[in-house]
């Protein structure tokens, strides 16, 4: 209201008070009125805007809510922690999610330098002081150079974290906290493997420097007179056991073998700190020596070593590096006094012999392959078995003609693993060990050697074994009960019995045997076999040895039957837990198995074949009787119907689809890493086969059950 | 799983197509397409752009890590899961290298396949896993 107005009310107040004629002031009160009416408007008009600018400030807030809240929901889901603090350290209201995790709770008004440090005073005054001096310097550059020299990893809650700072405005800072343990892990676990790398290099390439090492160190530590020298007196053995452990300690650190580095530096401390025993003696060195293992000191290296290394490297100690030029020369010396000097023939034949062993792989080498594949089988098998090496008194020395025989016996061990020895659950039944043991032994006799590979597992039903005989016509009943146990054991080296890999029915033996035997008899070797039901196998081998004199001739070279079996093995184990495991289709009976020649091959209604190539080259081929097919699809589908238009198009489908399902899985072989490829599977005729090589031999597996038959061919076609 | 994705399926079997179809609608998802070679597999993810590729490896022609390596050219943020009935190392390497984010090993069942998109989805099931490092530190 302005002055005039306010002047005018007064006035109007006078009259009313008095008896004065209102009358003649009528015009001033008309001024009056208009005066009061347009204030009135502007003050609708100020209230018109207060309320618009009050709607204006709410939707500026939501606004600004709405905003806070996506930061926030950004801050949260960031897997960093964000805080900012002023000058006072104190940390502000608004931080991240993260930080709760990283730094504890309630972090708001607490001091930041508390929160990163605790109670260490230094680095918490580094820290304030750091900061300050930032805050202070007005030149980027400067103040960027501080900053970097801030610490940027701090470890807090047992988390390792990264911290970067950033500058606000207002004097304030930023932290940005990320959680690094994990690299930080990582990183140590890295440097380890690198130092234990180190330290196999260096050993490696100067081994005999590490066995001398090894030797002395033992020598000393276990004697232990070599610990006080009784004529000295306290100091002087001190000082000299301190420096005898000193100087091993180094030449330990030159072999970077960190862990015993460590240990003796353990040792030398403890040794120093008797010096500040006031009454020790030398009794007191004895002691402490006494009660420290020394030998325990090199133990975590030398475990280490032998894990990578092997124990052969520790054998290898005791071994010669010789040309083998030397070798030959002495040999031939040796040769010709042989046939000169008559009268001393049975001394050379003998010197012969030794060299001969020296120069060649001995039997046991040749095997020492077995125990890890056994070991890396039973984990694929899903069997617990105990280690086991090969054991054997001499070195027999192997011939290169032996090579297919040895390779030969990886079926014996896989058979082993594979069906004798149960599974765990089964074994704790039995009442057996929960881990299976397998054992290989070499003897050697006079004129010939025994491979003893036993297992204590399930052992082999002869009964079923005699049933097979009979009802694949290899013998006759009366034939059969009149012969020995061993002998009717001897019949799962049969081609044409009818094997199987039904772990159910025949607990025992599967397909491959028959090529251990076949190999065997070309080295004019036999074969027993022992087993129990219940309480295992034991299969001895005995081949005769000889140096001179007749040669082991090998009729053909038989390495296609070897391959043939590698693949139809597995492939036929999986065919058949396909069929039973995942197709739920009962087996009734076992696989039959035989070689017949591409010629004698009739394929049934469906047939699709994979070619496998790489390290071996072989086709597998699966062929299905129609009904048996249906059902396969219609486990496949689901029990979902197939349209009648479509049902050929499925049928191809699932003949190429079961191959491949089957035949990928099977060479999915954990233990071997040999590179094999497969081709897409591939429909083939009758007429498709036979324009091969119809003298080829192929494997040929026939899996019976309700719905028709499955057929398994394996070769090269 | 809240989201629904959507996938194409790549494998030149008939009846593979046809389960994994059944699958994949089992566990909540959409097949946009089936495509039977790799290059039907190039053409449809151009066309539906799917979230998620589920692709088998042995085809002929054109093999699955081929196919994988072209779709990245279109797309280098494609995700493909690949299918086979052999896992050999030197494969998986490949289609790793290749960028495929996953591996399911035939026989697939919903379950396998549950399991496989799972991984290349993390945001569909919740999992959380924290470190510590030992006293020494």
């Amino acid at each position: 209201m302005s002055s005039k107005e306010e002047q005018l009310i007064e006035e109007f107040e006078a009259i009313l008070n008095s008896d004065e004629d209102i009358s003649a002031r009528k015009k001033d009160f008309e001024k009056f009125l208009k005066a009061y009416k347009r204030s009135y408007k502007q003050l609708n008009k100020i209230i018109k805007i207060s309320d618009k600018q009050q709607e204006e400030l709410k939707e500026l807030s939501d606004t600004l809510n709405e905003k806070s809240h996506k930061v926030r929901a950004l801050l949260d889901n960031a897997d960093q922690g964000f805080l900012s603090f002023g000058d006072d350290f104190i940390i502000d209201d608004e931080y991240s999610k993260e930080c709760n995790k990283l730094l504890g709770d309630h972090l708001a008004h607490k001091d930041i330098s508390d929160v990163l440090y605790l109670d260490d005073n230094s680095k918490k005054s580094f820290f304030k002081e750091a900061l300050i001096n930032v805050s202070n310097e007005d030149d980027d550059t400067i103040k960027s150079a501080m900053l970097s020299l801030l610490p940027n990893e701090v470890i807090v809650n047992r988390r390792a974290l990264k911290l970067e700072y950033k500058i606000l405005a207002n004097k304030k800072f930023m932290v940005v906290l990320t959680n690094i343990t994990k690299e930080k892990l990582l990183e140590k676990k890295i440097k380890k493997e690198q130092e234990i790398l180190k330290m196999i290099v260096t050993i490696v390439s100067d081994p005999y420097q590490f066995y001398d090492l090894k030797d002395d160190f033992l020598k000393f530590a276990k004697n232990k007179k070599n610990y006080i020298n009784i004529g000295m007196n306290f100091k002087t053995n001190l000082h000299t056991i301190y420096r005898d452990i000193h100087t091993f300690k180094g030449s330990f650190a030159q072999l970077k073998m960190q862990n015993c580095v460590k240990e003796l530096h353990n040792l030398e401390t403890k040794l120093s700190n008797l010096n500040t025993i006031s009454d020790a003696t030398n009794q007191t060195i004895y002691d402490m020596l006494d009660n420290s293992d020394m030998v325990e000191c090199i133990d975590r290296d030398l475990s280490i070593i032998k894990e990578i290394l092997g124990i052969e490297f520790f054998q290898k100690q005791h071994k010669l590096e010789v040309d083998d030029k030397f070798i030959f020369n002495i040999e031939d010396k040796i040769t010709h006094l042989l046939h000169t000097d008559h009268k001393h023939i049975n001394t050379y034949e003998e010197i012969l012999t030794e060299i001969t062993k020296a120069r060649g792989t001995t039997i046991n080498q040749a095997l020492s392959i077995y125990p890890k594949m056994c070991h890396d089988l039973a984990i694929s098998l899903g069997k617990s078995l105990n280690d086991f090496k090969i054991i054997s008194g001499d070195d027999i020395l192997t011939p290169i003609h032996f090579k297919p025989f040895i390779k030969s016996l990886i079926h014996l061990f896989r058979n082993a693993i594979d069906h004798g020895i149960e599974s765990s659950e089964d074994r704790l039944e039995c009442g057996k060990n929960e881990y299976g043991t397998i054992s290989c032994y070499i003897k050697n006799n006079k004129g010939s050697f025994d491979i003893i590979i036993s297992d204590d597992g399930a052992g082999i039903d002869t009964q079923k074994l005699k049933q097979k005989a009979i009802s694949s016509g290899i013998l006759s009943e009366d034939e059969l009960s009149n012969m020995t146990k061993s002998e009717v054991l001897e019949l799962i080296f049969y081609d044409s019995l009818s094997t199987s890999d039904d772990i159910t029915e025949l607990s025992g033996r599967g397909i491959g045997m028959g090529s251990v035997k076949s190999e065997l008899d070309k080295l004019s070797g036999e074969i027993k076999v022992k087993s129990e039901i219940g309480k295992g196998t034991t299969i001895t081998l005995t081949i005769p040895t000889s140096i001179y004199g007749n040669l082991i001739n090998i009729a053909s070279n038989n390495r296609d039957n070897i391959t043939i079996e590698y693949i139809l093995s597995p492939v036929v184990n999986r065919a058949t837990t396909y069929l039973q495991s995942d197709m739920k289709i009962d087996m009734k009976n076992k696989a039959k198995f035989s070689y017949v020649t591409v010629s004698e091959v009739v394929l049934k209604d469906y047939c699709s074949y994979i070619h496998i190539s790489g390290l071996v080259d072989v086709s597998v081929c699966i062929s299905y009787d129609s009904f048996l097919l249906d059902k396969l699809l219609h486990e496949f589908n689901q029990g979902h119907p197939i349209e009648d238009s479509m049902i050929l198009e499925f049928r191809e489908s699932i003949s190429k689809e079961v191959i491949n399902i089957i035949v990928g899985n099977a060479l999915f072989n954990p233990y071997d890493n040999s590179v094999l490829e497969i081709t897409t599977p591939q429909v083939i005729t009758q007429d498709e086969l036979m324009s091969h090589d119809l003298y080829e031999k192929v494997a040929l597996v026939i899996i019976d059950i309700e719905y028709g038959e499955m057929q398994i061919l394996v070769g090269k076609f | 799983m809240d989201k629904r994705l959507n996938i194409l399926i790549v494998d030149d079997s008939l009846i593979m197509r046809t389960n994994l179809v059944r699958s994949v609608e089992s566990i909540g998802h959409k097949v946009v397409a089936q495509a039977k070679d790799g290059q039907e597999s190039i053409k449809f993810y151009e066309e539906f752009k799917p979230d998620l590729v589920t692709m088998d490896i042995t085809m002929p022609d054109m093999d699955g890590i081929t196919a994988l390596r072209k779709i990245k050219e279109i797309d280098p943020d494609a995700k493909a899961i690949m299918v086979t009935s052999h896992g050999q190392e030197a494969m998986v390497m490949n289609a790793l290298k290749a960028g495929a984010r996953g591996y399911v090993l035939k026989p697939i069942s919903a379950e396998k396949l549950k399991d496989a998109i799972g991984k290349v989805f993390p945001e569909l099931c919740d999992e959380e896993s924290d470190e510590l490092l030992d006293e020494e530190w």
